[in-house]
């Protein structure tokens, strides 16, 4: 795992899931990752200085089969104050099977079972 | 974060994948990686990831569950193109903007395929034992059925048969036990 720090979000819109959950079964995050710090369960495939190498990992769900695509790109972006800015992304699109958790039997705090699921998720 | 599924669009021979979304609920957390920030937000994006050049298998190299390198996978190198726009729910701040890989010198990384990781390789592992476990035990069986380890000699055919059965165990088993 490295150490990283990543600089230069001038845009920096970090998405929580408040989106609509379409399904009960939730995903598991890969166990390890990089130490931003804390513990980011992310990895950062590439070649070279500041990436965890070719074959990195470029998943963030464990237990996962299907088809993945991610991409680093810079950009640029007008706010409505007629303000530009430099943009830095880091977009990752999951589509697949997984195995996630869900809540195992009723009585307890919300301990979790295995769960068998079909989605897609994006990471921004 | 979860979508729609038929937000994602792939091309029927897989070399795109393109991802619509409108007007996605997010929160502006200000700054990477450590943010604090709340803003309640939407976003709207539209990207196109097209697959280049040959791909890829990917074996994992590691048994360390924290390790980069516990995947399996085909993946092409991959450039990816895009356009998006953010705006606050209370509109006091709203932006727009495009991106590309495309990024001179040398462009950035990117990569699109299939992978398994996870129970979904820990599963092919012990498949592969299960496999070359059975084979073994097969052509043993066979060897001693047909009196080749007792005293009839096989043929050569069924020899170099049973020879490469038992060799195609021992390379699953070796493929298994590497770091």
């Amino acid at each position: 795992m490295t150490v990283r720090r990543r600089l230069g979000y001038a845009l920096c819109v970090l998405l929580v899931c408040s989106f609509p959950v379409w399904g009960q079964v939730e995903p598991v995050p890969i166990p390890g990752g990089d130490m931003l710090p804390p513990l980011f369960n992310q990895f950062f495939p590439g070649v070279g200085a500041g990436f965890d190498g070719l074959n990195a990992d470029p998943h963030g769900i464990t237990n996962f089969r299907g088809t993945v695509a991610m991409g680093y790109t810079n950009g640029t972006a007008t706010d409505n104050k007629e303000k530009t800015y430099n943009v830095i992304t880091d977009i990752r699109v999951y589509q697949g099977d997984y195995v996630g958790a869900e809540i195992g039997a009723s009585g307890t705090a919300g301990a979790s079972k295995s769960g068998k699921a079909h989605g897609t998720f994006v990471e921004i | 974060m979860q979508v729609p599924d038929d937000a994602v669009k792939i091309s029927p021979e897989g070399q795109t994948l393109n991802i619509h979304l409108e007007n996605v609920a997010v929160i502006d957390q200000g700054s990477f990686p450590a943010g604090t920030g709340t803003t309640p937000a939407t976003a709207s994006f539209d990207i196109t990831y097209t697959k280049s050049g040959s791909s890829r298998h990917v074996r994992p190299t590691s048994h360390d569950p924290l390790s980069p390198f516990t995947w399996a996978g085909e993946m092409w190198m991959a450039m990816n193109s895009g356009n998006f726009s953010v705006k606050y729910n209370d509109t006091s701040f709203s932006a727009q903007g495009t991106f590309s890989s495309d990024f001179l010198p040398a462009g950035n990384f990117g990569e699109m395929g299939t992978e398994r990781n996870g129970s979904f390789v820990e599963r092919e592992d012990a498949e592969n034992d299960d496999e070359a476990n059975g084979e073994e035990h097969r052509t043993q069986k066979a060897l001693i059925n047909s009196g080749a380890i007792v005293s009839d000699p096989a043929s050569a055919g069924e020899t170099m048969a049973m020879s490469l059965r038992s060799s195609r165990a021992r390379t699953l088993r070796a493929w298994k036990s590497k770091p």
